[in-house]
């Protein structure tokens, strides 16, 4: 089995990614120049993903045309869907919800070890494309992270107890403003995180627009955006690629520093405030590590330089 | 919407291809059916959907945010819990306005007081 196949769910609707163009032949990047040669039913199949069709349409209409199992046509197409996909020609939309539940429900059934149908072969999650323009690159950092806001939005529930653990022990439950207080500093770190995320990329963004580099597409996944620029051969990729997250971190540390001086009403708050911002800048400062793909660019220019 | 149905032609280009063809045994009324010369009876031949060649243009380079800072994130959240415990107990017991008598409500806390 190949490694990039996709977890996908039969509601995942399918498309081409933006610049892609149905050809005689097969598929075309405008972006690029990519071009991808078809044999007849990879090309009845783009051509209904101009229009956009989900995982689950496909298959039935596959299957009643042809003579062949459900579970053939799956495992093809889950191939075939993979490769265009790992080439940059499509776009898939997938629930991360119903994402998150199948891989939970699969996870447990593994873990009791309960047989079930391989139904779910690959392991990879499909991504989104959009054009890459500052208002595309807003809305998919904050559909990307929908999932940390979920997980924020657990912890600050989960907090409470801990919290007011004494209190309870007494018999007495925290008053409503007193909740709030305790969840602020969560709610305060997810905001930021976000936040520093969509800025991250809008830099990213911004730079390639100075130094003239053409952005191909915006790619979002469950906890996971990039951005897709087409490679001019010189050092100009690795400045973009290590400028998201170095200017993050400066930025996040100029707000460390300044924030504990702006007197927001306790000492405490403007310390908290300010570790906050030094615990994302920290997330943010891996991604200049050479683990991630910024980080191999910015290696790249280190290296080059 | 187009079909996807192929046509005879269509499947003559894939055999002339040498691309696999699936065996057929059984035919389902109401499936397209053809008859070769000769006698014989052939349906839809099913033939995986396949990429037959790429040819590559620009190169791309990926500029991607992962959360595989994961571990990273995971200290950070725990730094924000601490922090907000911190603040909660704090100003429930009215001590946010000193670190030492903050220090002292949460070595308080910690040993099971409270205030």
């Amino acid at each position: 089995m190949n490694q990039r196949d996709l977890f996908l769910l039969d509601s995942a609707r399918l498309s081409l990614a933006p610049g892609v163009v149905v050809e005689p032949t097969g598929l075309r990047d405008s972006n690029s120049g990519d071009v991808c040669r078809l044999n007849p039913l990879g090309r009845d199949i783009v051509a209904q993903l101009e229009t956009g069709v989900t995982f689950r349409a496909l298959i039935r209409t596959i299957g009643r045309t042809y003579d062949v199992t459900e579970s053939e046509v799956r495992a093809d197409l889950q191939q075939f869907i993979s490769n265009l996909h790992s080439d940059q020609l499509l776009s898939i939309r997938q629930s991360f919800l119903a994402e998150g539940v199948v891989r939970i429900k699969l996870g447990l059934r593994r873990l009791l070890r309960i047989s079930g149908r391989g139904r779910y072969l690959g392991k990879h999650s499909p991504y989104r494309r959009y054009s890459a323009t500052p208002l595309s690159i807003v809305a998919a950092s904050l559909i990307a992270q929908l999932p940390t806001a979920a997980i924020g939005l657990i912890l600050v529930v989960v907090i409470q107890p801990l919290v007011f653990l004494p209190l309870l022990r007494q018999g007495s439950l925290p008053s409503p403003g007193m909740a709030f207080n305790a969840a602020l500093p969560l709610i305060a770190y997810t905001g930021l995180l976000v936040a520093s995320i969509t800025l991250h990329e809008l830099i990213h963004f911004w730079t390639a627009r100075r130094l003239g580099v053409q952005l191909k597409s915006v790619y979002v996944g469950p906890g996971r955006i990039g951005i897709t620029q087409l490679d001019d051969g010189s050092v100009k990729n690795g400045i973009v690629s290590a400028a998201g997250p170095a200017g993050t971190v400066l930025i996040l540390i100029t707000l460390a520093v300044l924030v504990p001086q702006l007197h927001l009403g306790y000492p405490f708050a403007g310390v908290a405030a300010s570790l906050l911002c030094i615990a994302v800048a920290v997330v943010h400062f891996l991604g200049l590590t050479p683990w991630t793909t910024d980080g191999k660019q910015f290696w790249r220019l280190i290296w080059l330089g | 919407m187009k079909s996807i149905e192929k046509s005879f032609s269509e499947e003559l280009q894939l055999r002339s291809r040498d691309e696999t063809i699936a065996p057929v045994a059984l035919v389902p009324p109401g499936r397209r059916r053809f008859h070769a010369s000769g006698g014989g009876s052939m349906v839809n031949v099913y033939t995986a959907p396949l990429v037959l060649s790429r040819s590559k243009g620009r190169e791309v380079v990926d500029s991607e945010w992962i959360i595989v800072l994961g571990v990273a994130a995971l200290v950070a959240a725990v730094l924000a819990i601490a922090v907000g415990v911190v603040l909660a107990v704090c100003n429930f017991c009215g001590t946010l306005g000193s670190y030492w008598a903050c220090l002292g409500t949460m070595i308080s806390w910690l040993r099971g007081g409270w205030c």
